[in-house]
């Protein structure tokens, strides 16, 4: 029993509540900025606070935004609420480059994105989690239902993609895959969550993006996007495509979207 | 590519500059040495154990009348000493051993082999040689530690396990990696650029389980020395510090078998004589049983689970005759994980080593090792159809000749020649069938590297010595295979080279030097410089030592590292050696450091080389070491006061910024105390100021979530560390056929919850709120371990 004991305390570890002193951060513009091959640009501007605020982040308002592709198609963006401004006319289109700019008081945001060519999301297979299983890295979890994408990469490039998790039309999650283990194969991937939670009659809506290698990185280099035991990196920020602002993004990317309605 | 051609001249007739003047040296001293040869003969020989037969390191040997004239075994317990013609007594002594004199009339070159006597009556008050008393104090070595094995047997420990590498970070300058881990930083060079030897062979990956466990089996170590960056030159390829282990050769007198059955391992150790006095052997095994005791449960999530490591000693000598002897010796350790047949990763080394001994004549010794090193892991996950295995090998042959020239009593030289070739393989990723990823089969790498290397030991007068050397390190990276140029991560260039064609070359000589000035009998000031380079890098994207970190080679983008440390010491005997003090100070300047990008992939990367990021560091610190080394209360204080930091382009915007290996203040009390014939016991107190780590300053909302925003790197401190540490042996039996122990442990005996690690969460109690999370990983640890040998 002893030995078991001291098993047990080598097997879990205990966590405690911290006291953080830490030191007061400059305010940074954060960018939120999508454009897709479907609807019109949307952009949110909010300013960072300080570790010890609460969780209210101010939104910019009143700034100047402006929208651009290579082909000399531009427009200006209308504020329609508290921070979220639109466009109406630029619509994303594969293997064009865009340029945002943001005036806001005295700071100048800039960034520069392309869109990468569309590949076609062929297959969206949804099945009731057999559940169980024991903890660790691809272990089973307390999900209720494996998702899996299915799509044919394209031989002759590098690709990158995102796939947007909705349950009623509410964001759940988000999955970053590349080509490097798998270009030019039909790719089968699983969305691996471990706290999926649907029930029946819930829609569940999978939106898939091409996105651009930079895009990828942004994501990629968000040091708590995946789990397991090699999180334990330095923490940074992620790696911005947007000059001005140490914080945000800019994704121009294509859509397409599955939906599967729970039985 | 001018500006490193202009390094490389500049560096070529840097050696010229040095060698030229080595040469003259040599020939100076020879010449001295032959002047004063005409009434000169040579003692020479081999100390051992009486009771073992085992070589003895370190034993001195010197003239009674004359304690000044005197000399230390090798690390194959020879000796030469160049002493006048006539009647002469000779003292032999070593700690713990009774001190022989044998009076020999001088007339010619003689052979003497002494057996010593272990010193068992009083363990306290140990009669040594002059000479050895202020060995500390007289000898160039600056930034060395050495464990006394015995000694170490005693200071309690995690799970009840001897460790050598956690023994180390009790010491001056060396800092534990972390809770649970079996790493070290030295003088603030980081884990991978310990240069750790087994036998002459490099140990890739010095942890077991993860790092709670070091892979060196102490029932099967002989002698154990770490320098601080101060290695002399016949060390190379590390930049931070040279662990060098002996393991023992066993008994040639009798068979004996030991062994110790812990909570979490138990270990058996055989040796005796293959031919009495001749030859011998040594087989010492561990395993750990945790698995056993998971195997136990009726969950089959549990009882699927697999958590061990073993790990295997062999060595085997003979003495072929009096000028020859071949030693065997190898090491075989293997870790095994995983997790109900989803996910499991196996991971260890092998490494061999075949030496052989010759002398050549009373003032000439040599070695000869061909030695094989070996580190490999195998990660498998299997998922529904999918089967998915990484496999990365590192492998090294490493032929190495060295000789030992004992001129005249003030004077010895050490040179030769090692040469290692070695074949990378960094990751193949296989795949079953029904998989939709591919297999993907990077390039191995091969690479030749050299060092040709010369020491010369002068002992000047009585008041100073001096040692000098210059180690010339030549690397050369071979095709076959794709090399690749980066420019801010985008390759630039693409070349292919056939097999054995030259894809880059590195030439760096090493100066060292170590320098002694003895004030008085019992004092001294020693000075020291070194350069270091490492051409072998090891990438980690955690602070953890994983087993699948991966080494990679110098190339057309990663450049040798450099370190030059120099360094000062302060050496004082109190009380007629009872007592050691010693103060250090360094200061070390570090070039072409690398690090990853955020988010980097390492694992089956063909372009990994595109996601480095380089820079420079540099570390200073004040060490001080008071040591009472006998008497019934024995132990040491070791205080560091230090500071590391990196400069790498595209961290922290370029600013400095404190290395994970950064600890303000790092101070450890390690005690033992004997309690008559049965108990001895022992305790042991750590402290050392927080690891450097990143918190957030700000956070933001983005994608309906809230992130936080970070301002600066390792900004800022967990909270202190301190531990203390309490141990109990009880002696059972002590016979001469029979010993047997019981050993009672604790550690973090006050149950200090320090900081593993630090995340940040919502508030549970108020989610506009963010709040700091603490994990730590022990409180108390009792452990119980029975000891026996017979």
């Amino acid at each position: 029993m002893f030995i078991l004991a001291a098993i047990c305390v080598v097997l879990i570890s205990c966590t405690e509540e911290f006291e953080v002193n830490v030191n007061v951060a400059d305010t940074q513009i954060v960018v939120e900025a999508n454009l897709n091959s479907k609807e019109p640009i949307t952009v949110t501007l909010s300013s960072s606070v300080n570790f010890n605020d609460d969780n209210e982040f101010p939104p910019v308002v009143g700034a100047t935004i402006v929208i651009a592709d290579n082909l000399g198609n531009n427009e200006t963006l209308k504020e329609t609420n508290k921070g979220k401004y639109v466009g109406s006319t630029v619509i994303g289109i594969a293997g064009r480059s865009y340029t945002l700019n943001v005036k806001s008081n005295d700071k100048i945001i800039s960034s520069v994105c392309s869109i990468s060519n569309e590949v076609n999301f062929d297959k969206l297979t949804v099945k009731v989690s057999s559940g169980g299983g024991g903890g660790g890295p691809g272990g089973g979890d307390g999900s209720t239902h494996d998702i899996s994408v299915e799509y044919l990469d394209p031989l002759n490039e590098t690709n990158y993609y995102r796939f947007v998790e909705f349950r009623n039309g509410d964001y759940i999650n988000a999955y970053i895959f590349d080509d490097r283990l798998s270009n030019g194969t039909t790719i089968n991937s699983t969305l691996r969550s471990f706290n999926r939670n649907y029930k029946k009659g819930d829609t569940l809506t999978i939106e898939m993006q091409c996105i651009s290698k930079e895009i990828y990185e942004y994501y990629k280099s968000f040091g708590n996007l995946f789990g397991g035991p090699t999180n334990a990196s330095t923490p940074a920020n992620p790696y911005t495509n947007m000059q001005g602002t140490r914080l945000g993004y800019f994704s121009a990317h294509t859509i397409q979207t599955k939906t599967y309605i729970i039985p | 590519m001018d500006i490193n051609h202009d390094k490389t001249l500049y560096n070529m007739s840097l050696f010229k500059f040095y060698f030229r003047r080595f040469i003259l040296l040599i020939l100076a001293f020879l010449s001295v040495s032959n002047l004063n040869a005409q009434e000169k003969y040579t003692l020479s020989g081999t100390i051992y154990d009486s009771k073992t037969g085992e070589t003895v390191i370190g034993a001195t040997v010197a003239l009674k009348d004359n304690p000044s004239v005197g000399t230390v075994t090798n690390e194959y317990g020879f000796y030469s000493l160049t002493i006048a013609s006539g009647n002469q007594t000779v003292q032999i002594g070593y700690v713990g051993y009774k001190l022989i004199e044998h009076t020999v009339n001088v007339k010619h070159n003689m052979t003497l082999d002494v057996k010593l006597e272990e010193d068992a009556i009083i363990l306290g008050e140990i009669t040594v040689t002059a000479e050895k008393r202020n060995d500390q104090v007289t000898n160039t070595k600056i930034g060395a530690e050495k464990l006394d094995i015995k000694e170490i047997k005693r200071i309690p420990v995690l799970f009840g396990e001897q460790d050598v590498m956690k023994i180390l970070t009790l010491t001056p300058g060396v800092k534990t990696t972390g809770e649970g881990s079996g790493g070290m930083f030295v003088r603030g060079g980081n884990s991978s650029q310990n240069l750790i030897l087994l036998d002459e062979a490099i140990v890739y990956n010095p942890n077991h389980l993860l790092g709670f466990f070091s892979t060196f089996n102490s029932d099967a170590i002989k002698d154990l020395t770490l320098y601080k960056g101060t290695a002399s030159a016949e060390y190379g390829g590390r930049t931070s510090s040279v662990m060098d282990i002996l393991m023992k050769e066993g008994n040639n007198q009798n068979f004996h078998v030991g062994g110790g059955i812990g909570l979490i391992s138990s270990r058996l150790n055989l040796e005796g004589p293959i031919v009495k006095d001749k030859g011998s052997f040594l087989i010492s095994g561990r395993r750990t049983y945790a698995d056993l005791f998971l195997k136990l449960s009726p969950d089959e999530t549990i009882n699927k689970n697999k958590l061990y490591f073993y790990d295997v000693n062999l060595k085997s000598n003979y003495k072929i005759n009096d000028n020859n002897r071949i030693f065997i010796s190898g090491y075989f350790g293997r870790d095994e994980l995983s997790f109900a047949d989803r996910f499991g990763i196996d991971w260890g080394n092998v490494t061999g080593t075949v030496r052989w001994n010759r002398i050549w004549n009373p003032k000439l010794f040599s070695n000869t090792s061909l030695i094989y090193s070996d580190y490999d892991y195998r990660v498998k996950i299997t998922r529904d159809v999918d089967e998915f295995s990484l496999t990365s090998v590192i492998k090294n042959w490493n032929l190495k000749h060295e000789f030992d020239y004992f001129t005249s009593n003030k004077n010895s030289f050490k040179f030769g020649l090692s040469s290692i070739y070695h074949t990378i393989t960094p990751g193949q990723v296989e795949v079953s069938e029904e998989s939709d990823l591919n297999p993907v089969i990077l390039q191995d790498r091969y690479a030749l590297e050299n060092g040709l290397y010369f020491s010369h030991n002068w002992k000047q007068s009585s008041k100073f010595n001096l040692e000098y050397g210059l180690r010339l390190s030549t690397f050369n990276l071979i095709g076959r295979g794709d090399f690749y140029s980066y420019n801010d991560g985008e390759i630039v260039d693409s070349t292919y080279f056939s097999k054995g064609e030259i894809v880059q070359t590195y030439i760096n000589p090493e100066p060292r030097i170590n320098m002694t000035y003895i004030l008085d009998e019992t004092q001294s000031f020693k000075m020291s410089y070194t350069r270091n380079t490492q051409n072998l890098h090891l990438l980690q994207n955690s602070n953890s030592s994983t087993p699948t970190d991966i080494w990679i080679t110098s190339s057309r983008n990663v450049k040798p590292e450099i370190s030059d440390q120099v360094s000062l010491g302060y050496f004082k005997n109190l009380n007629n050696d009872q007592y050691q003090f010693s103060a250090e100070t360094y200061y070390r300047w570090m070039g072409n450091q690398l690090d990853l990008k955020n988010g980097a992939e390492i694992r089956a990367n063909e372009h990994i080389e595109g996601e480095l990021l380089y820079g420079i560091g540099r570390s200073y610190g004040l060490e001080l070491m008071l040591k009472k080394k006998s008497g019934k209360f024995t132990g040491w204080a070791s205080y560091t006061l230090s500071r590391t930091e990196r400069k790498i382009d595209g961290i922290n915007n370029g600013n400095w910024y404190a290395a994970r290996q950064d600890a303000t203040h790092d101070i450890s009390l390690v005690s033992m105390y004997d309690i008559g014939k049965k108990w001895n016991i022992s305790a042991t107190w750590v402290f050392n100021t927080g690891n450097a780590v990143t918190m957030p300053s700000g956070k933001y909302e983005i994608n309906g979530k809230t992130e936080f925003y970070y301002t600066e790197r390792n900004g800022y401190r967990l909270p202190a560390y301190h531990r203390l540490d309490i141990g109990a042996t009880r002696t059972l039996k002590k016979s001469k056929k029979f010993e047997s122990s019981l050993n009672f442990s604790v550690y973090n005996a006050y149950g200090r919850k320090n900081a593993f690690t630090i995340d940040f969460e919502e508030d549970p109690n108020d989610p506009t709120k963010t709040t700091g999370v603490k994990t730590y990983l022990f409180t108390y640890i009792p452990s119980v371990s029975y000891n026996f040998k017979f």
